[in-house]
């Protein structure tokens, strides 16, 4: 029994010890930033990511230590990253928008219904559409006691919520496939083939997004957000979901 | 009221001045421009004043063509004056060269004639463009698309050499673009495209194209002549009958006909890219390759320090060129400096033009030191072909007596410690500020995920979702069956009603047949509670007159037998055999319903 509570003890002291630890790396990591040592606060960010995991004010600050440091590649990537847990943070999207512009990165104008779409992230559209399911069930659910009071009222409901489930489904779909996957993070020629002596076909600036389509050895085929294609090293990108 | 009057006032106003307007008409004729190539189109303009529908009649010129583009009449009022005009548009366009006179219009106006004065029209051929300019366009697919690529004279490696490519699409095809221009040769570079392309349109003999137009910059990376061309994919949408038109009439082609998509890549003729080699006479010896024109400025922070502490030097270069081989000017060699090696911080690109900042760490070695020595760079400049050296101003500082430590190696050691790291961490340890405006760091990590991944992976999720999907087939396929599988209590209770029915009244009419007028009574009044019983949801006995009178069933020949076998039961009163037959057949056209 005495055991017992010391095993407990200990553990609780070590959780404790360890969970204190990881959060004065975090608070380390902001003290290097205000003091404009942005590598030694990147490092500092990156050893506290690995012992807790993923959050958007992380990689928001980590994004903000690399926009500093010059990296745009990296700094893109982690405001990604940033944005895909937290897509409706109004710093990041304020600080992200000027990094881009001040970068000289390709800013592209939303049309109204790609902007109606990003309102809300593709995990929350996707709650919406799990919400709007279960409206769904419960109204076949009920259905004979909706139908008694009045029959038109629970078609109309049943139809609504199938019509809203529906839209926020393809919602959440359509948020998460143009969302872009890969970043490049150094300046890198694209070659017509992925072979070392290949023709260049030009150049792809670090920080610009790109999708990724086959793969061949160390080279992988990509299409930047121009629509520019070509063969790059793999070792220029870096995904925006770490697997 | 008012309102009514006013607007009366108005339209009366405004009628009486088209017939009282009465001055003489004039006319007068205008072009947008005295001078077009062969290619392009003038806009003629006639103004007639005085009347809203003059008679024009245009003049026939051998080598223009006058195409009608409508006429739009006005009516003016001025100081209580009113005045009329029309005004006819024509587009010209010639079909060779040469110097026209347009002859004076004539405009008929109730009856009298009037004329314009002529006009004179220069046409000039649709030479190429100044000499030393390259144009290119394909001749493939030249019809739906063609390319068109312009950049001027020979250029040396390095110099960012602006470039025009113009993709033209005939307005005749619905075209799609696919990607921007791509380049492909050997020993070129292509800048990437950091614009969005402008649209226009442009008419090129009889047809009409939809231009689109990106402004980029090639470079050469090594000398001599290389072929280069560009590249654009594009889709083309084209109509198909799908089925036969059963109206046999072209409106509706569009409700028989899909559309297909149809690839097209479209390619620019080859050009050939010539890239000259940078001379060697002149050539400064801290040139390091910079091909363009800029300036250089320098900047040092602090400026007033202790023997051994370091100072950051700050040195833009801006203007025009290739910034790739712009490198970091070289710091002076100096025996009152110790300086490290410098970096590059980033390339921006600012509204106007670009600059590379490079930083670097000096550190006086003496007192006296008065100024940090200016900065040279030299670069070569391609539009003077010659090589240009771009000097900073001093940047005056004052350099005391260190009170802190005697070795001034030793003490920028701790500064600098991160130089003496790899190549790649040397941007890195500089301590300056590259974005100002950016929001500070969040203080608060907020919540943590196992994972960036979107929740519709994830097996509870997706879980959720298949249970929602189970519910609903499940729940829909059972109301589906009590519907229509006669399940349903409301059928049950119409089905039972109906056999009640059958029964009763084969007994009632047998009842009145035989003149038991008490037994009819009873049945009656029996099957009367147990039909409005089972449709009501009540006890048999529960039924009375007043229960259907409540349920708004009065005046019924059931409410009535109710009535009569509640005074039956307490009279002995019944019904002769008449009174059962009226019942009997009341009741059943009834309970029929």
């Amino acid at each position: 029994m005495i055991f017992n509570r010391v095993f407990f003890i200990i553990a609780f002291s070590i959780f404790i010890a360890g969970s204190a630890f990881a959060n004065s790396l975090f608070d380390q990591a902001n003290e290097a930033f205000s003091k404009n040592n942005y590598l030694e606060a990147v490092n500092l960010y990156e050893q506290f990511s690995l012992k807790k995991g993923h959050s958007a004010s992380l990689y928001f600050n980590i994004a903000n230590s690399y926009a500093q440091l010059g990296e745009n590649g990296k700094a893109v990537l982690n405001y990604e990253r940033a944005l895909r847990l937290s897509p409706n943070n109004a710093d990041i999207i304020k600080n992200f928008s000027y990094f881009k512009e001040e970068a000289g990165l390709f800013l592209d104008e939303q049309s109204i219904l790609d902007k109606l779409l990003n309102l809300l992230s593709p995990n929350q559209w996707s709650y919406l559409t799990l919400a709007f399911l279960v409206a769904t069930s419960l109204t076949i659910i009920f259905w004979k006691k909706l139908a008694t009071g009045s029959t038109p009222r629970a078609v109309v409901s049943l139809f609504i919520f199938c019509l809203l489930t529906s839209a926020s489904g393809l919602a959440a779909a359509q948020t998460y496939l143009s969302a872009p996957t890969y970043v490049v993070i150094k300046d890198v020629k694209m070659m017509v083939s992925p072979f070392e002596d290949a023709k260049p076909k030009g150049l792809i600036k670090s920080g610009k997004t790109a999708s990724v389509g086959k793969k061949y050895k160390t080279y992988v085929h990509i299409e930047d957000e121009t629509g520019q294609q070509g063969w790059v090293k793999s070792n220029n990108l870096e995904a925006v979901i770490l697997k | 009221m008012h309102l009514r009057i006013f607007l009366t006032l108005i339209i009366w106003l405004m009628a009486t001045a088209t017939c009282f307007a009465s001055d003489e008409p004039t006319i007068t004729v205008k072009l947008n421009t005295n001078s077009i190539s062969v290619e392009k189109a003038v806009l003629l303009t006639i103004t007639v004043t005085g009347s809203r529908s003059p008679e024009l009649i245009m003049p026939q010129v051998p080598g223009l063509t006058f195409y009608n583009r409508g006429t739009s009449t006005m009516i003016n009022m001025i100081n209580g004056d009113f005045s009329k005009s029309s005004s006819t548009k024509y587009v010209i366009e010639a079909s060779q060269k040469g110097t026209y006179t347009i002859p004076p219009i004539t405009a008929k106006v109730k009856g009298k004639v009037y004329e314009s004065d002529p006009l004179n029209l220069v046409v000039t051929d649709n030479k190429p463009k100044a000499a030393g300019k390259t144009v290119s366009h394909s001749s493939k697919n030249d019809e739906v698309a063609f390319i068109e690529v312009q950049f001027e004279g020979d250029h040396y490696i390095g110099e960012q050499v602006p470039i025009t490519i113009k993709g033209f699409f005939s307005e005749r095809y619905k075209v799609s673009l696919e990607s921007v221009p791509a380049l492909t040769g050997d020993g070129v570079i292509m800048a990437p495209f950091n614009q969005q392309p402008t649209q226009s349109r442009a008419r090129i003999g009889k047809q009409t194209y939809d231009v689109v137009d990106w402004k980029t910059s090639l470079s050469a990376i090594k000398e001599g002549e290389h072929k280069i061309q560009l590249t654009l994919n594009a889709a083309v949408y084209t109509s198909e009958q799908t089925t036969n038109n059963p109206f046999n009439d072209p409106v509706f082609d569009s409700f028989f006909s899909s559309t297909k998509k149809t690839p097209l890549t479209v390619h620019s003729k080859a050009l050939v890219f010539k890239a000259l080699p940078l001379p060697k006479d002149g050539q400064p010896a801290n040139f390091t390759g910079a091909v363009g024109k800029f300036n250089i400025q320098l900047e040092a922070d602090p400026i007033i320090v202790d023997v051994g502490e370091p100072i950051t030097t700050t040195t833009t270069v801006t203007g025009e060129g290739g910034f790739d081989s712009v490198h970091a000017p070289v710091f002076p060699e100096n025996d009152n400096w110790k300086t490290y090696k410098p970096a590059s911080l980033d390339v921006e690109k600012q509204a106007r033009g670009k600059k590379k900042i490079f930083q670097q760490v000096i550190v006086p070695k003496k007192t006296g030191i008065e100024e940090v020595p200016p900065i040279t760079f030299s670069y070569f400049n391609p539009a003077k072909k010659v090589y240009e050296t771009s000097k900073s101003m001093p940047v005056a500082i004052h350099v005391k007596e260190s009170t802190k430590v005697s070795n001034p190696t030793q003490a920028v050691a701790e500064v600098n410690l991160e130089q003496n790291k790899p190549e790649k961490a040397e941007n890195r340890t500089l301590k300056t500020r590259l974005y100002t405006n950016l929001i500070p760091q969040h203080l608060d990590a907020g919540n943590f995920y196992d994972q960036i991944e979107p929740v519709f992976k994830k097996a509870w999720f997706i879980a959720l979702v298949m249970i929602c999907f189970l519910l609903i087939i499940v729940f829909s396929t059972y109301h589906f069956y009590t519907h229509f599988k006669g399940n349903n209590p409301e059928k049950e209770i119409t089905r039972k009603q109906k056999i009640l029915l059958n029964n009763s009244f084969q007994q009632l009419e047998e009842y009145c047949k035989n003149d038991r007028a008490y037994d009819f009574t009873v049945l009656a009044r029996d099957t009367i509670q147990e039909f409005y019983g089972l449709a009501l949801s009540l006890p048999q006995q529960a039924v009375t007159a007043t229960t259907l009178e409540s349920n708004k069933l009065n005046n019924t020949v059931a409410k009535k037998i109710l009535e009569s076998a509640d005074k039956a039961a307490f009279s002995g009163q019944r019904p002769d055999k008449q009174q059962m037959e009226s019942w009997l057949k009341g009741l059943q056209e009834e309970l029929a319903k």
